[in-house]
């Protein structure tokens, strides 16, 4: 599974190398606070739940057996990290109400997503993407890390492919959903 | 849904996905995180160990003991040939204690004292695993 310039990272940092470590943590690190951010919806709390991720890779570098890759492994305990944290200051995120979910008309949505410039258009997804319940986010972050690879994403998040796909469907829904309503609210602002 | 209307969905949220950006953490994020790590491995270093380890110290004294023992149980301990009854106390002590010949003391100046003695034996532990733990927080 592991490839051999991995190998050789992984067994200099279990013989103590801390420089091989940095290079490590920042080939990992955007994917990471990335993921973090989506789940936390919070800088500083993503910053901190991305440090608590790869002190808690160092420790436990020494029993990972290279059965999975090791962008999965480190994944893993960033998901998992972040729900401790989501569970242990029970936070809910400020997310519009998506519980009934619309058909929204995707057409619809590309043609304006296509009128948009690129910086507003990333700004917009940012947005809807932090409005996203933390699971939703979560398994719609990983399912693009993992390169949508379903028996990865099973390693990660501890679920049945199956499972995996009906939320996959419902976060891509409510994602609309939300992208759908803020773009409203901003044709409707731009007309005054 | 049919199965072309998914299709067109996973599409759109391809494009959606593949235009969100990666985020990135602060500049001294990696520096903070190798600072953590070495302080952690510090700690691991600096940990408190006793000179003498508890199965060791519990050895020495049951070793005492059964010398202690011995040396009764052979030599007895009535003897009155040995050395240390031919010391001579009560000569040397006299004229360093005379002064104490008068003195009384109060019951509560005693039980203060006796109380000063526990109280002393108690802390004793109390403070070394106090600063014990101090030890291994910093």
């Amino acid at each position: 599974m592991l490839t051999n310039k991995e190998q050789e990272l992984i067994s200099e940092i279990r013989h103590g190398n801390t420089r091989a470590y940095s290079v490590f943590v920042d080939h990992y690190k955007d994917l990471v606070f990335t993921l973090a951010l989506r789940l936390l919806g919070n800088r500083d709390e993503a910053e901190e739940a991305a440090q608590d991720t790869f002190i808690k890779i160092f420790n436990a570098l020494e029993t990972f057996k290279g059965d999975s890759k090791v962008s999965t492994w480190v994944y893993r305990i960033a998901y998992n990290t972040c729900l401790d944290r989501i569970k242990k200051y029970k936070k809910e995120r400020l997310h519009v109400d998506v519980d009934y979910i619309k058909d929204v008309a995707f057409s619809e949505l590309d043609d304006a997503l296509d009128k948009m410039m690129q910086a507003e258009r990333t700004a917009l997804i940012n947005a809807c993407l932090a409005k996203l319940p933390a699971e939703d986010a979560g398994v719609i972050t990983l399912f693009y890390f993992e390169e949508k690879n379903l028996v990865e994403m099973e390693k990660t998040l501890g679920l049945s492919v199956n499972t995996i796909k009906v939320r996959l469907f419902r976060a891509r829904k409510k994602l609309a959903t939300i992208m759908e309503q803020s773009m409203e609210r901003e044709m409707l602002d731009n007309n005054g | 849904m049919d199965k072309q209307e998914d299709k067109k969905w996973e599409e759109f949220l391809d494009r959606i996905m593949g235009e969100a950006p990666l985020e990135s953490p602060s500049k001294d994020f990696t520096a903070n995180i190798l600072q953590k790590i070495e302080t952690q491995s510090a700690k691991e270093v600096y940990q408190y160990k006793p000179l003498l380890s508890k199965p060791v110290l519990v050895g020495v004294f049951i070793a005492f003991a059964a010398l202690m023992a011995f040396v009764v149980l052979k030599f007895g301990g009535q003897s009155t040939e040995g050395w240390f009854d031919q010391l001579q106390w009560e000569p040397n002590f006299q004229p360093i204690w005379s002064w104490m010949e008068q003195y009384t003391s109060s019951n509560v100046l005693l039980y203060a004292v006796l109380l000063f003695g526990v109280l002393f034996f108690v802390q004793l532990p109390w403070l070394k695993k106090q600063l014990e733990q101090d030890l291994i927080l910093k």
